[in-house]
């Protein structure tokens, strides 16, 4: 029989000890790796079809828990996925371009050749910060005069649901009759990325719809130019051949709505279910923003975020197979105890969030940011402040404190409804956890 | 627009592959699969799909093309001291380090060596047999087919009868251990580290002094000029008993279950020619055999349907869908263990006979096909054989039965019933 | 040397071709194909000789 003797142990790249084998070709390494990735954790205290579970859906915290502190890379079998849970794991993973790649949502449609992302490109920045910064004030304000006089207004449907989706119709200066269209439209085209086929289909109409409504108004801007976002695509020189309406869907398919409309519902959820912590915001306005990120990493409502490995890569005492796709847990992270103190409670004046726009790996003046997928990485535009566009991260949060502070502005009260048991939910696997109905009583000032 | 219904009513969500009902009765979803969807790229659980006779008959024979490794074959890392479950082969990919462990070990279970074992096998089932004839009923799965294969193999390997009840235990335990989804494996582990342990002074004993038994075989065993390492064989022990015992045990348990549920008139034909129970058996691996997915990576890009499968992409062939093909066989979803365009009797490894029938693809084809086939056919012949000719008046205790579904699918995916009763003339 | 196969004894059970790829391949109808005409390194030899074991029906032999 053969014996392992000390000569027969070197040392790999990765300092593991390995026992030469001579003579023998390949195989040997598919085996063991698997099996230590396999077997090295005991995974005892959950079973992945928990985590398709309707209690997973709607309450996803404890098991992200148990995650977290127990098998902080997971192989999910079920759905052949690995999930990363810790705070600095997926912050190092989401900014790894060159090993983790992220896939467009096209690519989940399934209609990976569909238009050009324009999102990157300079004046589509610059255009829908001005449009972002312009128009959600003067929204929010018309929004907030609606509620007024009236009995109750859900918070969730009137107000969060509606001032992204309103806010980009300004953006895009979609003309006032389009409106309704163009946001019943949007909505089914971003509700179609979610595997069911009939919602795919209802999606796939509606990016069709979308194409042929944009056509007509490209041109027209194109020569009529506005300060608009349609003007500033239709007029963008590119390399590969002028912008068409499909580059203009895509655009906006690929584009995230869901912070801001999350964000938002999630933001008046936790302040009206901690009245105290409303309380505090009202005595003390600046607070207001201190409240959102806050809720972006308390509640944050995209949960989670996809990752291709490249390559095979070693981490995490694993070998990650090529093409593996990675689940980067926000929602868990944000809750990691080694990196946020009491990180279960909603606390608008922790000292431990980072409050400032977070750079490089989530963090500036050493603080950790609560991490939200939609808002992207830091621009790589010019570093000078005046070349550079604001980023996403800075409009969505003023955005929504704008909104936020224009309601706290018109009523100087504002609660649950008497019998509203408010909840925070997925309503499908991958979908973003939000409240979908918060019934208030708005008292004008 | 009929043609746009058409393909929303053919449209796949692929949650619903994680779904009870696909666990309870996979068959409508394979049915879409094939016919509407023969290469599927599942992008929610990130792998490609196969599902049609021929098209799994290709990428099982394509080693050029689809590889069972996980890992790039060619890559640099090469792990070594720390493994914790030992050397097992059905982790290896096609390669030359995989034919040389098979070929150490494959011709135990065939030929003359598997022939010299059949006394024992008929043995055991006696004497559970004996136990069982007087109670008049008996469940199945709990009092036959999990107790006769682990009996078997630890006879095989030559190890004491009396410890046959520990054995038992182990194997269940590893069983659950074992199972994909990692369910309960530090009991797993802890059940194959005792039976090691126990397995230890065994090895060294019949190094010495060897006897004819499996055990001593593997060993000795020495192909070019190398023997396993103590490792490599007791990792294959423990697959052995995963492997070998498991899907025997469960495969004994559907024979029975078609022959009182699916298509009881046949068990007269049966019972009148036991010849028949090999039928039942090739039928059993067509209709619904115990493993119905094996997975493979692609190894360079693969055009099929008119698709490109990209490189190091996962790749799921399911052999139960293949079996179903009305491309392969007529009237696939009948159970007919007289149907003429399904070969017969003992499988080969290439898929192919010299009667042209097309065979199923229960065990698998090619490189990778099931070591263990002839002592898993022999031993499920045997075991029902014998039942039969022992039990008298065999009927179902229970009219309706929930029928064959996988286990809880953390557990893994291999499908046989859950319980069955029999009812006979003690 | 060479390989020869009898084919009325073969009855394609593929361990030829599957566990010596270097010297045999399956045709269209299951058949081993011989790969190596002239058995000349000692290599093959070897593996000629336990292509010949393998053969679950003794359908292989090698001629001079």
């Amino acid at each position: 029989m053969s014996a392992t003797q000390p000569s027969d142990i070197i040392y790999g790249r990765n300092g593991v000890a390995i026992t030469k084998r001579t003579g023998r070709g390949g195989g040997y390494r598919n085996y063991e790796v698997h099996q230590r990735e396999r077997v090295g954790e005991s995974t005892e205290q959950i079973k992945p079809l928990q985590l398709i579970s309707p209690e997973h859906l709607h309450d996803p915290y404890p098991l992200l828990e148990i995650l977290r502190e127990h098998y902080p890379f997971y192989r999910d079998w079920l759905a052949n996925a690995y999930w990363v849970t810790r705070y600095n794991d997926v912050t190092s993973l989401f900014a790894d371009d060159p090993n983790y790649e992220t896939r467009s949502k096209r690519w989940y449609y399934g209609i990976e050749n569909f238009g050009r992302d324009l999102r990157e490109e300079l004046p589509v920045l610059f255009a829908q910060a001005d449009g972002m910064d312009t128009h959600a004030e003067p929204l929010a304000v018309e929004l907030a005069s609606q509620f007024a006089g009236r009995d109750g207004t859900d918070l969730a449907t009137e107000f969060a649901a509606r001032f992204p989706l309103e806010l980009l119709t300004r953006v895009l200066d979609i003309p006032r009759d389009d409106r309704a269209r163009f946001v019943e439209r949007y909505w089914r085209m971003q509700r179609g990325m979610f595997w069911d086929p009939l919602a795919q289909q209802a999606g796939r109409d509606a990016i069709t719809e979308l194409t042929a409504y944009f056509e007509p108004l490209l041109e027209t801007r194109r020569s009529a130019p506005g300060n608009d976002l349609v003007s500033t695509i239709a007029n963008l020189e590119l390399d590969d051949g002028p912008t068409t309406a499909a580059d203009l869907v895509a655009t906006l398919l690929e584009g995230d709505h869901e912070t801001l409309h999350g964000g938002l519902a999630n933001l008046w959820f936790l302040l009206l279910t901690h009245p105290e912590q409303l309380d505090l915001v009202r005595s003390e306005r600046r607070l207001l923003k201190h409240a959102w990120f806050e809720t972006l990493r308390h509640s944050t409502p995209v949960l989670s975020a996809q990752r291709f490995a490249r390559h095979e890569v070693e981490r995490f005492g694993k070998l990650i197979p090529e093409g593996a796709l990675i689940v980067l847990s926000a929602a868990a992270a944000n809750r990691d105890p080694r990196i946020f103190d009491a990180p279960d409670q909603f606390r608008v004046d922790r000292r431990d969030v980072c409050q400032r726009e977070p750079r490089g790996m989530y963090r500036a003046d050493g603080l950790a940011a609560g991490i939200a997928f939609g808002l992207g990485r830091p621009t790589r535009h010019p570093a000078v402040p005046e070349d550079r566009p604001r980023s996403l991260y800075a409009l969505t949060r003023d955005a929504a404190v704008t909104a936020s502070n224009v309601m706290l502005e018109t009523f100087h009260e504002i609660r649950l409804s008497s019998k509203a048991e408010p909840t925070l939910q997925a309503r499908r696997i991958w979908e973003m956890h939000t409240c979908w109905k918060l019934p208030a009583t708005l008292t004008s000032s | 627009m009929a043609a746009a219904e058409d393909a929303l009513r053919n449209a796949i969500d692929p949650r619903e592959f994680d779904a009870p009902e696909f666990q309870r009765d996979p068959f409508p979803l394979y049915k879409k699969l094939r016919d509407h969807h023969p290469l599927y790229h599942d992008r929610f659980h990130n792998r490609w799909v196969i599902s049609r006779y021929w098209d799994v008959d290709g990428a099982f024979q394509d080693n050029g093309s689809f590889d069972r490794a996980v890992y790039r074959p060619d890559g640099e890392y090469a792990f070594g001291s720390e493994h914790v479950f030992g050397p097992n082969i059905l982790e290896y990919g096609n390669s030359d380090q995989h034919r040389w462990l098979r070929n150490m070990v494959a011709g135990q279970f065939v030929g003359n060596r598997l022939t010299g074992f059949l006394p024992i096998v008929n043995q055991i089932a006696t004497e559970l047999l004996d136990k069982i004839r007087e109670q008049g009923e008996v469940e199945l799965i709990s009092q036959f087919t999990s107790q006769f294969p682990i009996r078997v193999i630890s006879n095989m390997l030559g190890l004491p009868r009396e410890d046959e009840d520990i054995f038992v235990g182990w194997y269940q335990a590893l069983i659950a251990g074992l199972g994909f989804g990692g369910e309960h494996l530090m009991r797993g582990v802890a059940a194959r580290n005792e039976m090691w342990d126990y397995l230890d002074p065994l090895m060294k004993e019949r190094e010495r002094n060897p006897g004819d038994d499996l055990l001593s075989r593997l060993v000795a065993a020495e192909l070019d000029g190398e023997r396993m390492s103590p490792e490599e064989i007791k990792g294959f022990v423990a697959l052995l008993l995963a492997a070998g015992g498991d899907t025997t045990d469960k495969a004994i348990a559907n024979m029975w279950f078609h022959m009182l549920y699916t298509r009881p008139d046949q068990l007269d034909d049966v019972k009148a020619d036991p010849e028949l129970w090999s039928n039942v058996f090739t039928e059993m691996m067509r209709y619904d055999p115990v493993v119905h997915a094996q997975f493979r990576h692609t190894t360079r890009e693969v055009k099929l349907h008119d698709r490109i499968i990209p490189e190091r992409a996962g790749i799921i062939l399911y052999l139960g869908a293949g079996n179903r093909d009305e491309r392969a066989f007529k009237n696939p979803d009948t159970f007919d263990i007289h149907r003429d365009d399904l070969h017969m009797g003992r499988e080969n490894r290439s898929g192919r006979y010299k009667d042209g029938k097309p065979g199923h693809l229960g065990f698998g084809i090619g490189q990778h096909f099931c070591m263990g086939y002839a002592m898993a056919r022999q031993e499920a012949v045997i075991a029902c054989s014998q039942l039969a000719a022992r039990l008298k008046n065999i009927r179902p205790k229970f009219a309706d039965h929930e029928g064959i579904s996988s286990p809880s699918i953390d557990s893994g995916g291999f499908r046989s019933p859950n319980e069955l009763w029999l009812e006979f003339d003690a | 040397m060479k390989l020869k196969i009898d084919r009325d004894v073969c009855y394609c059970s593929g361990e030829c071709y599957y566990n010596h790829p270097k010297l045999f391949k399956m045709d269209a109808e299951g058949f081993p194909e011989i790969v190596v005409l002239e058995l000349t390194t000692e290599q093959h030899k070897l593996e000629a000789e336990q292509a010949v074991e393998v053969c679950p029906s003794a359908a292989i032999s090698v001629e001079n």
